[in-house]
């Protein structure tokens, strides 16, 4: 045993090009690419469960796969327990195979339903060679003991077996061979809440007896908050924030953590009285994500220029139209509502009317771009470590000299 | 506030190869005009069935075997026919078929769990947004009293459309109708929007789009199964603050369908649990999350883990729904075998009784009139003894 972490993750990328032929590639075209991960670093140590959050699309699930070596990554190196898994010779491998394992989604589809409990159980016993049949007749009971499976299931196939019976035996799967770290993908998102309940605290049981390490993969940030001590939030391929876990919910310091934790509707009375001040758009396309700090197009904190004086509200106002003429919409510019707004901002306002009156979109744009363009927007946001690892322009050190943040 | 909507114990059925499943038994509920009634449960509780039942949507092996659904319809109400009338209320469940077909999208509206298939795949978004509005237009261009009679597609039809092919069912004013409800829903440039097809929206945009499809009627009460369950929780804080919003703009009732309690403290006015296709406990928001009394509520809202503390949910509900065939339901209280606090009381099946003396509270549950006495307690499980080998 070593004190270093059991999985260290740096600079992981993973590219998918889609659409590209032989002939394609002999004449030199280049098919579409989306960079589904990109340069992540992450660090897990032993016994400790990491959650990565984010939503659907953002690279989460590839991310998981990297790190089990399920996927080859792009560029960047996984080590585990401080060995490099792209370095493995056969054998070193086939013992990573079983040092790690995984969880799926959709309790259902991953499990064979042609073959019984007892059988997907000891499948991978089988496959790996190790104990005779009647040792791992008995080892399947106690794996089924250990879920909290009765032994009659043994003989039972999957189509018997509740959403929640079906987690259970994909979990004793998993544990069938005595791994150190596995990785949960959305272990719950397919159960009621009253069975997510109890897989959750099968996981954390299991966890304390066995000394697991858990990645734990999901879109629930309620999940994170009952399984987890270090949260890693994701968007669009990139970890935005990693922190202990009270931290980064108690005082997210990215402001996509903080909208999404403010989205959640929280099952209590007073509820309804809770003002969400939600994200605008959806999620942009991670074939073309955009410049600068990813998340600038939906962020409720956009930074704007040091010499211009305005309100977020009128600066994002200003940001959707921007948008709007750089997609070729059509905009009223005219009408827009320059009333408090300081002498910098209406004479580029007006200026840029005229143009777009005259007809001349790209004067326009380029009047507003020039006035208003956001650090946010030009600039990918640097890793700061305090309050702890957040990538945002918030947090540099230049703007918060001028903010007196913290 | 007027009722807009009364469910009288409705019970619906389904037909199966292994026999008939209990989907919905004996459930009755109020929608009041403007509210949103929040229908919680877990899958297989019959929160869907009940809205099928609602908008006659029930598919061909599900039947309505009993109860009533009055619905507030005054001018229906005063048209003569076979249906039961009551006031200004129509009991829909004796309304013939083609009446009912006439009050949905125009009366009853209904939006899906997932947009991506509930759209066809083939046709622009706006085209059939705009066939929606065509539909709502014809059908209130024509008096009440023959709609009733609204025309089967006979031979006469197929020779009319075979020989004029092109003939738009959509008129001009109805795409721009389109083209306003999809703005109406705060969807960016669309008119540019309406000319595409499902697959060019995304989920949250295409939820959007069945929100307006489903509008176009201007209908009174609004069915949601699961509106928000497929999308992202950044993405479904704005479709319920959409639905909020028009809530507020149009007076709309809406019947909010979700497994999610948050969701439901976050939209509803009052709400009903159901569990194995009864309606087991029904309260205001603020009564259900601060005095639950049927403990099937009680381990529901133990079992939501709470973002705001790091503590792991307590796993209050052991073992599983009982099946709904009829030969697996037991004879007590349904929720005996699970039930922390059954009792031998609970052999028998409750009744649905006020909670003290409001009557805007209600539970299907011994515990509503006497406090659980542990010397007439049931050892977990001992309630149906038979039930549990059956799992």
């Amino acid at each position: 045993m070593t004190d270093q972490p059991l999985i260290r993750a740096a600079g992981l990328t993973k590219r998918f090009t889609d659409g590209v032929s032989v002939l394609d590639r002999l004449r030199g075209r280049e098919g579409s690419s989306i960079t589904a991960v990109d340069d992540c670093s992450l660090s897990i140590e032993r016994g400790e469960t990491v959650g990565l959050v984010g939503e659907s699309g953002c690279g989460k699930s590839t991310t998981g796969q990297l790190l089990l070596g399920l996927q080859e990554p792009t560029a960047g190196s996984v080590a585990f327990d401080g060995q490099p898994i792209a370095a493995q010779s056969a054998a070193e491998r086939r013992r990573f195979r079983q040092e790690t394992a995984i969880v799926f989604q959709e309790p259902f589809s991953s499990l064979d339903p042609r073959m019984t409990v007892e059988e997907i159980i000891c499948e991978p016993l089988v496959v790996n060679d190790i104990e005779t049949e009647s040792e791992r007749h008995s080892r399947a009971r106690d794996l089924l003991d250990r879920v909290e499976l009765s032994a009659a299931m043994a003989t039972r196939y999957p189509h018997e077996l509740s959403g929640g019976q079906c987690q259970r035996v994909a979990i004793a799967r998993a544990l069938a061979l005595e791994p150190s770290f596995i990785v949960l993908d959305e272990p719950v998102s397919a159960l009621d809440v009253s069975v997510q309940a109890q897989i959750l605290s099968l996981l954390d049981e299991l966890q304390a007896e066995l000394e697991l390490t858990y990645l734990c993969i999901t879109h629930d940030l309620s999940v994170v908050s009952s399984l987890c001590d270090r949260v890693a939030v994701m968007y669009l391929g990139e970890l935005i924030e990693v922190g202990p876990l009270e931290r980064v919910f108690d005082a997210p310091a990215h402001p996509y953590t903080s909208a999404l934790l403010e989205s959640v509707p929280r099952a209590r009375a007073n509820e309804r009285d809770r003002s969400i001040d939600h994200l605008e758009g959806a999620l942009p396309s991670p074939s073309d994500p955009p410049s600068g700090c990813r998340f600038h197009t939906r962020c409720p904190k956009l930074i704007p220029p040091a010499d211009i004086d305005i309100d977020q509200s009128t600066y994002r106002a200003i940001f959707r139209l921007r948008s709007q003429i750089a997609r070729g919409e059509s905009v009223a510019l005219d009408e827009f509502d320059c009333t408090g707004c300081s002498a910098t901002v209406t004479q580029a306002i007006e200026a840029a009317t005229e143009a777009l009156n005259a007809g001349d979109r790209a004067t326009a744009l380029d009047r507003l771009d020039t006035t208003f363009e956001s650090v946010c927007e030009t600039t990918p946001p640097d890793e700061h470590t305090t309050p702890h690892h957040v990538s945002c322009h918030l947090h540099a050190d230049a703007h918060c000299r001028d903010h007196n943040c913290e | 506030m007027t009722d807009l909507l009364r469910a009288r114990d409705l019970t619906a059925r389904f037909d199966t190869e292994d026999g008939r499943v209990h989907a919905v038994e004996s459930v009755s509920f109020t929608v009041e005009a403007g509210e949103s009634f929040g229908l919680v449960g877990e899958s297989g509780s019959g929160k869907s069935a009940t809205a099928l039942s609602i908008a006659g949507l029930l598919p061909a092996a599900g039947t309505i075997t009993g109860g009533s659904l009055w619905f507030r319809t005054p001018e229906l109400a005063a048209t003569p026919g076979e249906h039961d009338v009551d006031g200004e209320f129509v009991d829909l469940t004796t309304l013939p078929a083609n009446a009912r077909r006439s009050l949905r999208g125009t009366e009853i509206a209904m939006v899906f769990q997932d947009p991506m298939s509930s759209f066809d795949p083939s046709a622009t978004v706006g085209s059939q947004i705009a066939k929606a509005v065509e539909v709502q237009q014809r059908a209130s261009a024509r008096p009440r009293s023959t709609r009733s009679k609204t025309e089967t597609y006979g031979l006469g039809s197929l020779i009319r459309d075979s020989l004029l092919p092109t003939r738009s069912f959509v008129s001009e004013s109805s795409r721009e109708r389109a083209i306003e409800l999809l703005e109406r829903v705060g969807i960016p440039d669309p008119a540019r929007r309406a000319e595409q097809h499902p697959t060019e929206f995304s989920g949250g945009m295409l939820q959007r789009a069945m929100i307006a499809q489903a509008i176009a009627g201007k209908p009174r009460l609004l069915l949601a199964d699961e509106p928000t369950t497929a999308l992202d929780v950044t993405i479904q804080a704005q479709i319920l603050s959409l639905l909020n919003e028009i809530q507020d703009d149009t007076g709309l009732s809406v019947v909010l369908i979700t497994h999610d309690l948050g969701v439901v403290a976050h939209h509803s006015d009052r709400v009903g649990v159901m569990y194995a296709g009864e309606l087991v406990e029904r309260a205001p928001i603020d009564r259900l999350f601060d005095a639950p009394v049927h403990p099937y509520t009680q381990g529901l809202l133990s079992a939501v883990p709470d973002l705001d503390t790091t503590a792991t949910p307590s796993p209050s509900l052991s073992g599983r729904m009982t099946g709904l065939h009829a030969h697996e339901l037991p004879e007590g209280c349904y929720f005996a075998d699970r039930c922390p606090q059954a009792m031998t009381d609970c052999r028998a099946h409750p009744e649905e009784r006020p909670v003290a003396e409001t009557d805007r509270h209600s539970a299907r549950c011994v515990l509503t009139d006497r406090a659980f006495d542990p010397d007439r307690a049931l050892e977990p499980g001992a309630a149906h003894e038979m039930e549990r080998d059956h799992q």
